[in-house]
């Protein structure tokens, strides 16, 4: 088995803390409780027969990435980059945040999503999507569990291959 | 001059007086006993008299009954009552248990002070009792006699060890005394505690070596990639802290394949029970000599 540490991270109130329990346990809860510090879990994934044990740290949402304690990201092998298509706000700083993550992890795995696709319309949806400049790896509902668990499975693979490749 | 008519009315009169003198004579038993029930029915003294064992025997049946099926038919009804009963009067309880909860505590406390009283004057016999080469040796040994003897009233146990990787909070090698929660995750909270105060102070250069709440602490020893972790229970003083750092110290450079720890999961587990032979003490096996522990604090 191998563990590998996986940072959620974002603006505040993007659905971190939502992804995060709807990959451990299949729930989500409308009530929004923001949090302090950070929250670690754990799920192994199971991807061709090789057992990954994911540590996911959900950590408290900053404006910017350059906010948050930069220790956090140490040892960190993945980054999901969560944004809310309900509040273009949390998309603003995309590019500096994507940067400023790849500087200090720059083997890391990134996955950029695009949380709470339940909230928009198709036609918004694929309007904020063409905006971005950083094409998005996943359009997410926390909500509905829309490609939550296809996220994380997609997390593991690609840190399984990293992880053979050295 | 009587017409038709007056005559009919005339016999119907004679009919019906017949007609109640039979029914007099045909139902005088029931007519009584409807006399009486009337009698009955119009006295509550009366009614109470014939009704009252009645009712106690149907009342009684019902109870019963009652008794029986109340926990199944309305224990949830009830319940929620209280919770919601005790949700909002949360000050009341508190301010009606509080002196009680006190005065718990306060008798609680003054036992385990009795209890800790009772084992320092025990010790501090035995200490008494001890030869002048005795206080000599812990004296060249560093060794104060308060804290031998506070130690030994109260003695700590190494319950978990962890070996974790200082960045990512990964988890190296771990052993434990009893089976705990996820130990991965404990590592992982304890690296973001770590980043948390460490961030926090803005002190870079500075590290954290301590955690302590109630009775528990949790030792850290910082080495360059990896951190080690100790969580004890009980009173722990300065000379076991110091053992306790310098046998993590030998335990490091008696292990080289630790860096390995990590990529291997077999070195992970020899890793783990070198940790387990080396630092936890089965309950059965801890000596109650404690002034053979004291010089090997933690270790047989």
């Amino acid at each position: 088995m191998i563990s590998k540490k996986v940072i959620l991270t974002g603006s505040f109130g993007v659905g971190k803390t939502s992804l995060f329990q709807r990959f451990l346990t299949g729930q989500f809860n409308e009530k929004y409780l923001t949090t302090v510090g950070a929250k670690i879990a754990k799920k192994e994934i199971y991807v061709d027969g090789h057992k990954v044990a994911l540590l996911v740290w959900d950590i408290a949402g900053e404006i910017t990435q350059d906010k948050v304690p930069a220790s956090y990201f140490l040892g960190a092998s993945g980054i999901v980059y969560v944004m809310d298509m309900s509040r273009p706000t949390t998309f603003a700083h995309l590019e500096d945040d994507i940067q400023f993550l790849k500087n200090l992890l720059p083997y890391g795995v990134f996955k950029i999503v695009a949380n709470k696709r339940d909230l928009v319309s198709d036609e918004r949806a694929k309007e904020l999507l063409e905006s971005l400049p950083y094409s998005c790896d996943f359009v997410t509902s926390a909500k509905t569990g829309d490609n939550v668990e296809t996220l994380f499975q997609e997390m593991a693979t690609s840190l399984l291959e990293n992880h053979h490749h050295g | 001059m009587s017409t038709k008519n007056d005559t009919s009315l005339e016999n119907t009169t004679e009919d019906q007086m017949r007609l109640q003198h039979l029914r007099s004579i045909l139902f005088s038993k029931e007519l009584d006993e409807l006399s009486e029930l009337k009698a009955i029915l119009d006295s509550p003294a009366l009614l109470d008299e014939k009704m009252k064992p009645m009712l106690e025997t149907r009342i009684e049946t019902h109870l019963e009954g009652l008794k029986k099926q109340f926990p199944k038919e309305f224990s949830v009804i009830v319940n929620r009552m209280i919770e919601q009963k005790i949700q909002s009067s949360q000050t009341e309880i508190m301010n009606m248990l509080s002196p009680i909860i006190g005065q718990m505590v306060a008798n609680y406390v003054r036992h385990q002070f009795q209890i800790l009283k009772d084992s320092i004057a025990d010790q501090l016999q035995l200490v008494a009792s001890q030869g002048i080469w005795w206080h000599l040796r812990n004296r060249i040994l560093g060794l104060n006699d308060a804290d031998l003897v506070l130690s030994a009233s109260h003695k700590s146990v190494l319950e978990e060890i962890f070996i974790i990787e200082r960045d990512s909070g990964l988890l190296m090698a771990s052993a434990a005394l009893y089976p705990t929660m996820d130990r991965d995750v404990v590592a992982g909270m304890l690296t973001a505690i770590k980043a948390f105060v460490e961030d926090a102070f803005g002190r870079k250069m500075e590290e954290l070596e301590m955690v302590q709440y109630g009775t528990y602490c949790i030792i850290i020893q910082n080495f360059h990639s990896y951190y080690v972790a100790i969580a004890l229970k009980g009173t722990v003083s300065t000379q076991e802290k110091e053992a306790l750092r310098e046998a993590i110290r030998t335990f490091v450079m008696d292990t080289p394949n630790l860096q390995n720890a990590m990529q291997d999961n077999t070195v992970e587990q020899e890793v783990s029970l070198k940790l387990k032979s080396n630092f936890i003490i089965p309950q059965e096996k801890r000596t109650a000599q404690w002034v053979e522990l004291k010089s090997k604090p933690f270790f047989n």
